[in-house]
């Protein structure tokens, strides 16, 4: 059974920059082949997940028996290297289901991507799973 | 550029094999360094066989594919994007991207996309909304 939280604070808060460099290294390490680069790699939003990892300490999960399950993105605006950000991250919802290697518990993170205007770029929603 | 209707499939995206100095890259560029993708010794005790390939740089490459399609139709813009990771990716597996049009109206393009290893085996299915300023 699924447990919505509807929570109102988020859980974690965290101000992110992601260097040209960094950025240029991400093209690199999908093996970028196509003969032009745009502005930003396509996924950058995945460099923003900063509040999930502290949600995580914050739930007790150990990083090495977390997986990731599913991944969605609400693009508003186009994330940039080299610009500053800021996001909060809220747990949505948990539930459990039962596996061969014991419970699994699984977690909604929501993560809110916005510009030094205020103004929301990414919607990023990260179901993780924590295995037992 | 093709006209966009159900049914319309992108051109493929085949990826070079995925290998551990690729992770060990991807780790440093995303910033998700979870060991199970760096270190088979933690990964095995763990209960994986071995390390293996984030989930991400699977949705990258779907990331990259859509660039490609949008790239083939001459504009739009990625509004939405889902990825439900169904099996794991390790390293020496060459993953093939694949997409096809699920509806189109006045503003919208709805794909379907499905990651296969070099075994066929389905890794991730995703969703991507695309906005196209030219549908003819």
């Amino acid at each position: 059974m699924m447990t919505q939280l509807h929570p109102t604070e988020p859980t974690a808060t965290f101000t992110l920059k992601v260097p040209a460099a960094q950025a240029s290294l991400f093209f690199d390490a999908v093996a970028w082949q196509l003969p032009a680069r745009p502005p930003a790699p396509p996924t950058l939003a995945t460099a923003f997940r900063e509040g999930e990892f502290l949600a995580m300490q914050k739930l007790n999960a150990s990083i090495e028996r977390v997986l990731h399950g599913e991944q969605r993105y609400r693009f508003l605006k186009d994330l940039m290297p080299d610009t500053t950000y800021q996001g909060e991250t809220y747990v949505n919802s948990h539930y459990e289901k039962s596996g061969k290697s014991g419970t699994m518990h699984f977690y909604v993170l929501q993560t809110n991507i916005k510009n030094s205007d205020g103004e929301k770029c990414v919607e990023c929603f990260t179901t993780i799973i924590v295995r037992g | 550029m093709q006209d966009l209707v159900k049914g319309s499939r992108f051109e493929p995206l085949v990826k070079p094999a995925i290998t551990r100095e690729q992770l060990e890259l991807y780790a440093e560029a995303s910033g998700d360094k979870n060991p199970i993708h760096l270190d088979d010794d933690v990964a095995k005790k763990t209960g994986l066989p071995g390390v293996i390939a984030h989930g991400m740089l699977t949705m990258a490459f779907f990331g990259e594919f859509l660039h490609q399609a949008l790239a083939a139709q001459g504009s739009g813009r990625v509004e939405e994007l889902s990825c439900r990771f169904k099996a794991m990716a390790f390293p020496g597996d060459v993953i093939t991207i694949n997409g096809h049009v699920r509806t189109v109206d006045s503003t919208y393009v709805e794909c379907d996309l499905e990651a296969r290893n070099q075994k066929g085996d389905l890794t991730a299915i995703g969703h991507a909304t695309l906005s196209v300023l030219t549908l003819t």
